[in-house]
């Protein structure tokens, strides 16, 4: 284990992004991060996007309250923990967070209307690549913003996506063109040859109708342009040069780790500061060697068959011990060589696979005590 | 061979599920057969060609797996998908580079909802139907590694969406020329793959749901990494281990191996309720792929080729 654990470089954050590909355990990770915080004594919030409703469970929600709601911690003193600060949990629910958005944003409630009836914004909406993520920046802008919490721990969609989500700020600005929208406004006055010929092109691929659907979005969308061109700002802000800490949770087999590995070289491309790694579901080396399991499982053998038991359930037996040594060897090259190529004062953590999911707080805080051992 | 069995096939599941393994699997039986294979992974490059041994390159390339031979691989992209792709439907020739470059065309491309999965899926159309070497299409088999489940999905119900939401024109004849693809049996296959744990098995039965609901049903449902189905009996050697007699010097032994077998029959008991209830659910078969350790992952995509080939011809 490292020098500092991942809980205590989490300590130091107001905001905090779990991020890794898919299948790992973020949303778990992220929950227990939250959790760690609020035992010691910290406001802290975990937003998720799609929390398995084990998870849900856990926290104790039905279905996690859009804005947030507070989690009862009243299950921990009877397994000895006394949490002295607080948590919260919400879900994004991402078409009532874009319509919050343009409600917030747009001149007046007219402009707000034009722009929810519009048929290109309802399906931007919901389907826009990135938009979920776009949101999930937003959401968490406001809620470190609020002052409501002393940390706010964002969970991610998969890492294919977790690039776009360092760069969803970015998508947006295409939207955000002054340029544009003068153009679509008065087309012949104020359009040059060229890009006359760019929307002859457009209308001829698009089609009539949807063009003139999509120009009325853009316009309408150019009512809170400047406003959401300095959220967008401020949101890239919040992400970059380490105002937010980012926590790569990751599995120990090459193919994830391979994966893994491209990701951390892209996130210090986009100046995103890893603060941990968590190696999620880790078999360690097993506690004897191949010669002495063998000699067990010999004498097990021998003394089921003294006994009539059967052999298929020896086999079966056998073949579980060579399957876990075989699992837990694949493991260890890849995770070596992984850990040793992290960044320098990256910590991480190793937690092992256990056999079932988080269905509790008691569950969720044992993790936490990994992250923070 | 030709026009026997489908020649599209997309795959997709959870993260972290096996895709890329299964998709390797299916392209080297099929090279193995002497067909020209051309897999595909959507967005990010990733899992498949590193599996395959390819270096990452510019999207849309074609480049051979030297692992593999008959086996290319590329990675489609949707922006520059989309680019290419109108640029040369419409023969705009050098002229299209500035159009694309256009802040409108960029406003445009943005806003429009789903026009770059669409045009993904019509390059991979193209791939499929107009590429030409001689008087034989270019490809025998095409192999999507379409990504995770919600993504895969977002990208397979698009052409549909489209040709809705563009009533006209070049998009919406685009569009339905795309949704017309997938939706054809004989050609498109759509395959999900799950582990046999709790949340992905749940996970695969949403995402095979959704697909029939698109008309996208049909292919089949893998889950990988399963362990043979423990006999009769196994629960009272198990208890038998933990209570075995052996020397000292072998009791700490006894004990990980014992816990190593209870862990395995935990494993195994969630499996198999999951994939039966996933089975009855579904009302379909499941193909069970095992749980294999020797060499890379090139190595388990060979082993795995006969299963998958079977399950999906």
């Amino acid at each position: 284990m490292s020098a500092r654990s991942i809980g205590a470089m989490v300590d130091g954050h107001r905001l905090v992004v779990v991020v890794g590909t898919g299948g790992v355990g973020k949303t778990t990770m992220a929950a227990a991060l939250a959790l760690g915080a609020a035992l010691r004594g910290r406001r802290a919030m975990v937003l998720t996007i799609d929390p398995a409703r084990a998870l849900a469970r856990a926290l104790g929600l039905a279905a996690l309250a859009p804005g947030g709601e507070p989690v009862s911690l009243a299950a921990l003193p009877a397994v000895g923990l006394r949490p002295a600060g607080s948590l919260a949990a919400g879900m994004l629910d991402q078409k009532h967070a874009w319509d919050a958005f343009v409600n917030r944003h747009a001149p007046s409630a007219a402009a707000a209307r034009t722009i929810l009836d519009n048929r290109f914004y309802q399906e931007l909406s919901t389907s826009f690549a990135g938009a979920t993520e776009y949101m999930a920046i937003e959401e968490t802008c406001r809620l470190a913003e609020s002052g409501r919490y002393d940390l706010v721990v964002l969970d991610t969609p998969p890492a294919a996506h977790a690039l776009d989500f360092l760069r969803a700020p970015e998508r947006l600005d295409p939207l955000l063109d002054h340029r544009v929208t003068a153009l679509l406004a008065r087309p012949t006055a104020l359009a040059g040859a060229f890009a006359k010929v760019v929307l002859r092109w457009l209308e001829q691929a698009a089609g009539h109708v949807a063009m003139a659907d999509v120009s009325a979005f853009l316009l309408a969308l150019d009512t809170l342009l400047d406003d959401a061109v300095a959220r967008t700002r401020k949101a890239r802000e919040l992400l970059r040069g380490g105002n937010a800490g980012f926590v790569l949770v990751t599995g120990p087999r090459q193919l994830v780790l391979d994966e893994t590995g491209a990701f951390v070289e892209r996130m210090r491309a986009v100046d995103a500061e890893l603060t941990g790694v968590v190696l999620n579901r880790a078999h360690p080396a097993p506690g004897c060697t191949a010669a002495e399991a063998a000699a067990v499982l010999a004498e097990l053998a021998a003394t089921a068959a003294a006994d009539g038991a059967g052999d298929p359930a020896v086999a079966w037996a056998d073949a579980a011990w060579r399957d876990a040594e075989a699992e837990a060897a694949a493991e260890v090259a890849p995770v070596e060589t992984f850990l040793a190529a992290l960044p320098p004062g990256v910590a991480h953590a190793v937690i092992p696979d256990a056999t079932r999911d988080v269905h509790s707080l008691a569950d969720l805080a044992a993790v936490a005590a990994r992250l923070w051992a | 061979m030709a026009g026997r069995h489908r020649t599209l096939h997309y795959v997709t599941g959870k993260g972290g599920v096996g895709k890329s393994t299964v998709c390797a699997a299916l392209a080297l039986a099929a090279a193995a057969r002497g067909e020209r294979v051309l897999a595909i992974e959507l967005g990010q490059p990733g899992g498949l060609r590193r599996l395959l041994g390819v270096a990452a390159d510019a999207a849309g390339t074609i480049t051979p797996a030297r692992a593999a031979p008959g086996v290319a691989v590329a990675w489609f992209e949707g922006a520059a998908a989309l680019g290419e792709y109108l640029v040369r439907r419409l023969r705009l020739g050098r002229l299209g580079r500035a159009l694309i470059a256009h802040p409108l065309y960029q406003a445009f491309a943005t806003a429009a909802p789903g026009l770059r999965e669409l045009m993904v899926i019509g390059k991979v159309r193209d791939e499929l139907v107009l590429q030409q070497v001689g008087a034989r299409p270019r490809w025998d088999l095409i192999v999507v590694d379409a990504g995770a489940s919600g993504h895969a999905l977002g990208h397979l119900r698009m052409p549909a969406a489209a040709a809705r939401s563009f009533p006209s024109g070049l998009v919406h004849r685009e569009a339905a020329r795309n949704a017309a693809l997938l939706g054809d049996r004989a050609t498109c296959a759509v395959h999900v793959v799950a582990l046999p744990e709790e949340l992905p098995l749940a996970e695969a039965a949403q995402v095979v749901v959704a697909l029939r609901a698109l008309g996208l049903g049909g292919g089949a449902l893998f889950v990988n990494q399963c362990r043979p189905a423990a006999p009769l009996g196994i629960d009272a050697l198990a208890v038998r281990l933990g209570d075995l007699a052996v020397a000292p010097a072998l009791e700490a032994a006894r004990d990980e191996v014992a816990t190593a077998v209870r862990r395995a029959r935990r494993w195994e008991r969630i499996q198999e309720r999951g994939v039966a209830a996933l089975e009855a659910e579904l009302a379909m078969a499941a193909v069970r792929l095992p749980r294999l350790w020797q060499g890379d992952g090139l190595a388990r995509a060979v082993a795995l080729a006969p299963l998958v080939v079977e399950a999906t011809g």
